[in-house]
């Protein structure tokens, strides 16, 4: 029994021999699939992604967005200036957006011997000289309104004026507060619904002359543009650059009611446009302006040459009344652009009315261009227009616009930048964080991090009172934002789920593991075998 | 001074006002617009209608292509963006027919076509591919054309066959040009691309000639192409011409027209009347062929004009309507022509066969693919030269990269024109010229550009082998079994003679600089037909079936080559069992009490049986 | 003076009603959230099948699209996507046209028709970078969603769908958890104000059941489970010409005008069970205002806030006449055009000949 049960396991030499290499072989295999191949695989499966500061990022709406501004009271007496200051004072302590600071400016020993505001304004600014974004309010006693806005950094104010009304003014003209609100509100109803600006815009100047054969309107727009819209844009670069072109565009049909009305002057009769029209005029012409060649979002900037078969036309509300105000037809559509009626002469028409051949003439450009400045005011969002009682603001009488108010649209900017891009840094790293295989590359990586720590540094600019830093800063973080947002690359691998990739290996790897893991039991019972010989020896 | 001023400008104004009876209004004499439309009948009941929209911009200062009048703004932008001085885009659907149409005035090939000249300083080969990608790009966006498809995958630059158009006017003669080519025969067009195309005219689709191109019209044709043409010259950067220029080459076939009387109108060919003209343009020229195929016809209202053209001796008489004239002190109407045959004629045109005998015209081309299977074949063109002297050719061949060719099978054999068959023997031709450069898997076409001269009376057959590659799952289209095209070759000649051909000379813009316009030569391109190949397509329903099989196979060979090389086969002889199944049981039970001491005995019964593997466990040898 | 401070005043109106309705506008609350906030419109129609029998798929989309546009929607802020050629299709007896009925009474391909993504390029993938914005380098500005937090987008999907995914050009599949995926990020980029998803397709329900984004309103041509069925067949071409559900959208859409005070709540009664046979599935738990309020063109329309601006600034840099006089611009030299030689002659030994 004990011989017929031993000779199967008498091994020949050669077969003992052989063990080792067997043994080898074994190790081999392990090592070749569970030491390299598995973690090669690993390697070459998982998605190259870019370490990012995820939490940081999170946390960054948590901190709210605060500007610190400079506001400096000079009056003729210093008690009046400091009841004003401790006054104010209050009533911008609790602000979370705004932390104001006061300054007395003492009164000047030379003051009386000027005669007018600006000369005063001129010789504080001597002693006292501004930083961007700052403001001031100066004392002049014969003033007609209560107060008074310069095109400087400045208003006037009279002896009476109260710290009610200067906290009115400082908040609705100068800093604009409500429209901070409105950037910074979480309520997506009441939030802004433009776009925030962008770094690049093309300006297009578009002359529209439907009927080229009736209507011989001249007029160097080239020119008009380089003397009027290039100088006042070139002003008002700091946030965005803009290319300004014109067009010509004939046979444009326009779509909207146009009802006769007959009247005093020589024609007998004008055009009613009805307001309520307006939008479906500006689609009609937004369908017509031509396409580009470039991804710059535009400007449109649209003259409507009616010909004289609607000329006059003119725009009516929906009570019926005329809109037309110092021979203005005009309208804008904020985001999109506007449009001014530039009707041709009496003369013109009457020529047409009279059935004379058309009879050339030039527009007006002076006229146009004013209309068209003020039109660009308001589509940059530089101007502001709340009206306070009591407060006048000083006409601008150059191209450049007002001081205060351009630093005002340069603080909401940075403002309304700061908080774009945080958004856009939020949920980009939420999505990444949730699908974890997307491939995050450098780039992106880099534009993350890079908006990431100019956010830092525009808060903390705002915060320093340096207003120019942080608009520039800012910009920089909003434009990077947005490159790490719609980076193409982010799509890569957005729809290939870890169960495709698991049910696409598993046939491959579940036969070949089996045995490679089974050789590992017996390589442990060799070794714990050739333990026990070693101890019985 | 200011007084001055304003005196020059009454009389500006006085001036203007004597002069607002002209018809030409509000155009800066610096930029002119012009439409010409060419009628001519074809042999076998076709008419050939060719437009042209011709806008031609003599601009100063590189400045003022931000202000644009006649030009489409598109265009201005385009030279400003890239440093692109010629541009040719053509959309075509159908198949121009050499023998019996002649040479069309614009050639193009189906589907879509794209070629630019750049130029500019500092540019590089790897710049010119990111510009040439991103002008498809804008392109395919203004357009409505899948031109984005555009790429280095795709794309060539031809060495001889293309040549500039354009002045670059840069005084520096050492700024290289750069040129890229590319065509996509699976575009289709439609109505999408004649939208924007008409867009880009000063007067759009709402008067002039462009009023007759109403989308259900021109596409009811046999053959509709729409070209669009961009170039600079330049006498130096200050002064500066910008051409651009709009074509439309169609071809009705009358039979199509439910008309069987073979009488045509301009109602009934475009659905309507012409409204009048443009009142931008400087010229708005209707072009009707009288003689050759126009004999036929005699014309209502009669031409205002004849025009009699003798060019490389060879006479054309053309039949011209002033529309500016026609329209001139009336009010709105449609203006109709109606080709009519004279009613003698009618009855032996139905008749049939009275068409006047055509010429054939001196070159023509085919090709086609030889071979059977879908792992490799032949392209092989053939070349008919019918004219009495030996013709220099240039051919260009862009081949894609999922068919591979192979240079050395390249040959060219002539017969002549009397023979039926293309003989081994004989001799191959010549190249004058061999150009080539290999293609690359997923990267780059196959770039080939052969000279040879072609004898006369003879034809030439040229051939290549090709390979059809097996492509990835993904690269597929959704409809793969469609097939996949190869574009048409090129092929360039120098005509000594004029017979049947058109096209506008090189330093011309109008139809009208053709006229008369004789030469010692005649640059002639040619387009030969595109090519479908079916390349092997697989089962797209199974990826995973076949993951899986693949692993399966992996898996069942390396489970043996595992146990082979770690286990030890031991044969074990049978003698000491018994035989009797009860006592084999008794055997094992009594085996497995006397080892029950042991550790090991899992393969025991195993062993039984006879030969079986087991691991080389330690200990077992120790119990040995 | 007073002109300029009444109109000055009248912006203010205007100004204010934009920051804040619910303190100015006499409607009060509940009408104030009813109110939409939009400032512009966009339409994302897409046509995913391919091949000539499906012929309705297109008719749908071009149904809408011809809708959209005739409200008011300019074709810049319209994505429309076809995946293969009907109009020019040579199957197709009548070229460059498509109609929705068999007796040709409307041709919603129309003269003036521009296609953004055609063909191959009406992929998932494309689709997918459209809604997320995430196009690839230099793609074309009108191939891209420009849409910003005030846009009401409508999206429109019609091809073969099963219970949740929609199928593209016959080979891949967009499912609705990436649907849902995308509108999700549109939310969180602020591309959209509020969003109209309609879908005509098999089970087409099931498209929307994964969306979580807020002011989305999704109307489906069928609950999951249902077919959608197509309208009639023209014999005359040989296939169905437009699936019921879009055929009486279209219907519907057809009276209604720019200013027309339909709301989608009469919209999404379109297509009772009795004439769709399937049954219109309606999303509305997204949505927070009360559909019946809300007027059709908020989607279907373009209605860009407009206001009429008559200042100006006062500022005068150049004389009228200087602008006069410089408009007879001086004439350009001309000069002769040199253009290199278009045929290499030097290659050939044809000397004789050319030299005439």
């Amino acid at each position: 029994m004990d011989t017929a049960e031993s000779t199967p396991f008498k091994l020949k030499r050669k077969d003992k021999d052989e063990d080792k290499y067997r043994i080898s072989a074994t190790i081999a295999f392990i090592v070749v699939i569970v030491v390299i191949g598995v973690p090669m695989w690993w390697k070459t499966t998982t998605v190259y992604r870019v370490n990012l500061p995820s939490a940081p990022i999170l946390r960054l709406s948590e901190q709210s967005i605060k500007t610190a501004v400079q506001v400096a009271i000079y009056t003729q007496q210093a008690s009046r200036a400091q009841l004003l200051i401790s006054e104010l004072q209050s009533r911008f302590n609790d602000s979370d957006i705004w932390s104001v600071e006061f300054k007395q400016l003492p009164p000047l020993a030379n003051a009386k011997e000027v005669h007018t505001p600006a000369a005063l304004e001129k010789l504080i600014l001597k002693e006292h000289p501004q930083s961007v974004g700052d403001f001031m309010f100066i004392e002049w006693p014969k003033l007609e309104d209560e107060l008074l806005l310069t095109t400087e950094r400045s208003a006037l104010m009279r002896s009476d004026a109260t710290s009610h009304k200067l906290t009115q003014l400082l908040h609705s003209k100068v800093l604009q507060t409500y429209r901070m609100k409105q950037i910074l509100t979480t309520d997506e109803r009441l939030g802004v619904k433009s776009e925030a600006p962008q770094p690049v815009y093309d300006v297009i100047v578009s002359v529209l002359n439907p009927k080229p054969r009736l209507t011989h309107a001249r007029w160097n727009i080239a020119m008009a543009v380089e003397t009027y819209i290039k100088p006042f844009l070139a002003q008002v670069s700091d946030i965005s650059n803009y290319t300004v072109r014109t067009q010509w565009k004939y046979r444009v049909s326009i779509e909207a009611e146009i009802k006769q009305v007959r009247d005093q002057s020589k024609l007998g009769r004008h055009y009613a446009l009805q307001e309520s029209s307006l939008p479906h005029l500006l689609t009609s012409i937004a369908q017509n302006l031509s396409a580009s060649t470039t991804d710059k979002p535009a400007i449109n900037l649209v003259v409507y040459i009616p010909p004289c078969s609607m000329a006059p036309l003119h725009i009516y509300n929906s009570k019926n009344q005329k809109l037309t105000r110092n021979g203005v037809d005009a309208f804008i559509s904020p985001g999109w652009g506007s449009l001014i009626i530039a009707n041709p002469d009496e003369r013109v028409c009457l020529s047409y009315i009279n059935n004379e051949p058309p009879l050339a003439y030039y527009v007006n450009t002076n006229d146009n261009m004013q209309v068209m400045l003020d039109q660009l005011h308001k589509l940059l969002d530089i101007s502001s227009e709340l009206q306070i009682d009591g407060v006048k603001t000083v006409d601008i009488e150059q191209l450049v616009p007002r001081k205060w108010e351009y630093e005002s649209y340069l603080r909401r900017s940075a403002v309304r930048h700061i908080a774009t891009a945080t958004s856009t840094l939020q949920s980009l790293v939420k999505l990444l964080d949730q699908i974890s295989y997307i491939v995050i590359d450098d780039k992106v990586g880099t534009a993350i991090i890079n908006s990431y720590t100019d956010i830092l540094a525009a808060k903390a600019a705002l915060l320093e009172h340096r207003l120019g830093d942080a608009s520039a800063l800012a910009k920089r973080a909003f434009v990077a934002s947005e490159v790490g947002f719609f980076d193409a690359s982010l799509l890569a691998q957005l729809y290939f789920p870890d169960e495709q990739k698991y049910a696409i290996y598993i046939p491959l790897f579940l036969p070949v593991m089996v045995p490679v893991l089974s050789s590992f039991n017996m390589l442990r019972k060799m070794l714990q075998s050739r333990r026990t010989k070693v101890k019985l020896q | 001074m200011k007084r001055c001023d304003m005196a020059l400008g009454y009389l500006l104004s006085i001036f203007l006002i004597l002069g607002a009876g002209h018809a030409q209004i509000n155009i800066d004499s610096n930029e002119q617009f012009h439409e010409e439309l060419v009628i001519r009948p074809l042999a076998g009941d076709h008419v050939n209608t060719y437009f042209q929209f011709t806008t031609r911009w003599h601009y100063g200062e590189n400045e003022s292509l931000f202000h644009t009048q006649l030009t489409p703004r598109v265009i201005a932008e385009l030279l400003q963006q890239f440093d692109v001085k010629e541009l040719h885009i053509g959309l075509t659907q159908g198949l121009w027919r050499y023998e019996t149409w002649g040479y069309p005035v614009v050639e193009t090939t189906g589907g879509a076509e794209m070629w630019a000249w750049f130029n500019g300083p500092n540019l590089t080969d790897q710049e010119v591919n990111r510009q040439w990608t991103q002008l498809a790009n804008v392109f395919s966006g203004v357009l409505c054309a899948s031109l984005n498809f555009v790429d280095q995958t795709n794309s060539i630059a031809p060495k001889y066959l293309l040549r500039p158009q354009f002045m670059s006017g840069g005084g520096d003669e050492n700024q290289s040009k750069f040129i890229r080519y590319s065509s996509l025969p699976r575009e289709i067009v439609c109505t999408e691309n004649l939208t924007p195309w008409k867009k880009l005219l000063p007067c759009g689709s709402a008067s002039g000639f462009a009023s007759l191109l109403n989308s259900a019209y021109v596409h009811n044709t046999k053959f509709h192409s729409l070209g669009l043409t961009v170039r600079t010259l330049c006498e130096h950067p200050e002064n500066c011409v910008l051409e651009l220029t709009q074509t439309a080459n169609l071809v009705y076939d009358l039979r199509l027209l439910e008309q069987s009387t073979g009488d045509f109108s301009l109602r009934r060919l475009f659905g309507m009347g012409l409204n009048g003209y443009c009142e931008l343009a400087g010229s708005s020229q209707i072009y009707v062929q009288l003689n050759e195929q126009g004999q036929r016809y005699q014309l209502v209202p009669e031409p205002t004009k004849e025009i009699k053209t003798t060019r490389g001796g060879h006479t054309v008489i053309y039949g011209v309507y002033d529309m500016q004239k026609q329209f001139e002190g009336q009010g709105e109407r449609l203006f109709n022509i109606a080709w009519v045959t004279p009613k003698g004629d009618r009855k032996q045109r139905l008749g049939g066969g009275q068409h006047q005998f055509l010429i054939p015209p001196p070159l023509n081309v085919h090709r086609y693919l030889l071979g059977q299977g879908q792992e490799r074949g032949r392209i092989a063109t053939e070349l008919t030269n019918n004219h009495y002297e030996p013709l220099p050719i240039l051919l260009q061949e862009l081949i894609p990269w999922y068919v591979h060719a192979y240079l050395h099978t390249l040959r060219i054999r002539s017969r002549n024109l009397q023979r039926h068959e293309y003989t081994n023997s004989k001799k191959d031709l010549p190249f004058q010229v061999l150009h080539y450069a290999p293609g690359k898997q997923r990267e780059l076409p196959t770039h080939l550009e052969i000279a040879f001269e072609l004898p006369p009376n003879s034809a030439a057959l040229i051939t290549i082998e090709v390979d059809y590659l097996l492509l990835k799952w993904l690269e597929y289209p959704p409809d793969a079994n469609h097939g996949h095209y190869i574009g048409s070759a090129i092929l360039s000649t120098l005509l000594p003679i004029a017979r049947n051909y058109t096209a506008i000379p090189i330093d011309g813009h109008l139809f009208e600089h053709s006229f008369n316009a004789t030469r010692p030569s005649y640059v002639l391109s040619l387009h030969t037909e595109a090519l479908i190949v079916s390349l092997p397509t697989p089962d797209f329903s199974m990826p995973y079936n076949v993951i899986c099989l693949a692993c399966t196979v992996v898996a069942l060979a390396f489970g043996p080559i595992h146990s082979v090389a770690t286990k030890l086969i031991i044969v074990e002889r049978q003698s000491a069992a018994p035989k009797n199944f009860l006592k084999k049981i008794i055997f094992k039970l009594t085996k497995r009490k006397s080892n029950s001491q042991q550790q090991q005995q899992q393969t025991e019964e195993d062993k039984a049986i006879g030969g079986t593997e087991t691991d080389i466990d330690p200990t077992d040898q120790r119990e040995s | 003076m007073y002109i300029k401070l009444l109109c000055v005043l009248l912006y203010v109106g205007s100004c204010l009603a934009n920051v804040d309705d619910t303190s100015v506008l006499p409607e009060g609350f509940v009408d104030a959230t009813q109110r939409s906030t939009h400032t512009n419109n966009w339409a994302v129609l897409v046509d995913a099948s391919r091949f000539w029998f499906n012929y309705r798929h297109v008719a749908n989309v071009l149904s809408i699209y011809r809708s959209v546009k005739r409200l008011g929607i300019p074709d810049s802020q319209i994505i429309l996507m076809i995946a293969d050629d009907m109009a020019c299709n040579p199957r197709n007896p009548r070229p460059g046209q498509v109609y929705n009925n068999a007796n040709q009474h409307l041709n919603v391909y129309g003269d003036d028709v521009e296609v953004d993504y055609r063909g191959y390029e009406v992929t998932v993938e494309n689709f997918v970078r459209l809604l997320t914005g995430r196009t690839q380098n230099g793609t074309a500005r009108s191939k891209k969603l420009l849409s910003e937090a005030g846009s009401n987008v409508l999206i429109y999907l019609t091809g073969h769908g099963g219970d949740g995914f929609l199928k593209f050009q016959d080979s891949e599949e967009i499912t609705s958890q990436e649907l849902a995926d995308g509108i999700q990020q549109m939310w969180e980029k602020k591309r959209y104000n509020e969003l109209f998803f309609m879908v005509d397709t098999c089970q087409a329900a099931s498209l929307y059941e994964k969306f979580t984004s807020p002011n989305v309103l999704a109307v489906a041509s069928s609950l999951v489970g249902e077919d959608s069925l197509s309208h009639h067949v023209d014999p005359s071409i040989g296939v169905y010409m437009i699936d019921r559900y879009t055929f009486y959208a279209l219907e519907f859409l057809e009276k209604v005008q720019p200013f027309s005070k339909r709301t989608i709540g009469d919209f999404l009664q379109v297509c009772p069970k009795r004439v769709c046979i399937s049954t219109v599935g309606v999303r509305k738990d997204l949505y927070r205002r009360d559909p019946n309020k809300v007027l059709i063109t908020d989607f279907f329309g373009a209605i860009r806030p407009t206001r009429v601006s008559t200042d100006r600034i006062n500022v005068t840099l150049a004389n009228e006449d200087d602008f006069i006089v410089s408009t007879a611009a001086s004439k350009k030299p001309s000069f002769r055009i040199i253009i290199e030689p278009q045929f290499p002659t030097k290659f050939f030994q044809l000397k004789k000949l050319r030299s005439m």
